[in-house]
């Protein structure tokens, strides 16, 4: 699987200032709503809030993986921030949020979602990657990070 | 009482299967344990587990969101492993399993399936 063919490439943020999770969380449904892969960004935006109220998805490491499938997105999508003064998204570990992967899709690809969180999941395990696009000073950069990862996963 | 399959060695072709059964409604298990020794099963081994979506749902924090579709499910099960002499032994099982808990193909109940077996040891004859 490769995480760049669901990323919008007009919703890579390199530079996102708030720090806030549900401003965070807001801006990157914006950057979705403008890159026309979303209907109602206001239904998308309630049902990434619905989410974290199961668990942050603040999963440590400066690393948060918000998502959900909700009716209002067109396909599967990834848009991608980073926040260089870190975000509070109550993460378990207790540490501000420097790198998000927003994760969004529609209930029929419910499937398809799971595969990419779970490939997402793993991607971040590794400190190296963490590191590196955690780093990351333009959206180039990021997607260059990504790109490298989705080719020593190729076949 | 005779154990199955009796003294050794087995070949590729007589017939042998491993049946493993996960039961999701464990209170089943007696009922069922109890017909295999009707139609000639008795040996087995029953192991606690649990579902992988369980696992994944609560125990790592980024699947979390896999809670809503586990909701009203159970969080352990039995899985049923036994050695059976033939083809015909295992469609008996399953005709029992069906008969006890209702058909596998509805929801929560279970899931069924057959290896064949190259060879299997250490099964005793018992008068």
């Amino acid at each position: 699987m490769k995480l760049m063919d669901f990323v919008c490439p007009s919703c890579v943020a390199a530079d996102l200032d708030v720090t806030d999770k549900e401003l965070v969380l807001g801006r990157m449904v914006e950057m979705l709503a403008e890159g026309g892969r979303i209907g109602d960004p206001g239904k998308l935006l309630d049902s990434l809030l619905e989410r974290e109220k199961i668990m942050t998805t603040g999963i440590g490491h400066g690393i948060a993986v918000p998502h959900t499938v909700c009716e209002e997105v067109k396909s599967q999508t990834i848009a991608l921030a980073r926040i260089p003064a870190g975000a509070d998204f109550d993460s378990l570990d207790r540490e501000p949020v420097y790198f998000v992967f927003l994760l969004v899709g529609p209930p029929a690809a419910s499937a398809t979602h799971l595969k990419t969180l779970a490939r997402i999941s793993r991607l971040v395990q590794h400190s190296d990657f963490i590191q590196e696009i955690k780093q990351a000073a333009t959206a180039r950069e990021i997607i260059e990070i990504l790109a490298g990862e989705d080719d020593k996963h190729a076949g | 009482m005779k154990y199955w399959p009796g003294k050794m060695t087995n070949t590729r072709d007589n017939g042998q299967l491993l049946m493993v059964f996960v039961l999701n409604r464990e209170e089943y298990l007696e009922e069922i344990l109890s017909g295999f020794l009707e139609i000639g099963i008795s040996g087995a081994t029953i192991i606690d587990s649990m579902g992988m979506g369980r696992i994944l749902a609560y125990d790592i924090p980024i699947f979390a969101g896999l809670r809503g579709v586990l909701a009203g499910g159970r969080p352990h099960n039995k899985t049923i492993m036994s050695v059976l002499p033939d083809r015909g032994t295992y469609e008996k099982a399953f005709e029992l399993i069906e008969d006890v808990c209702g058909s596998l193909d509805d929801p929560g109940i279970g899931i069924l399936f057959a290896l064949p077996i190259v060879d299997a040891r250490g099964f005793l004859s018992r008068d």
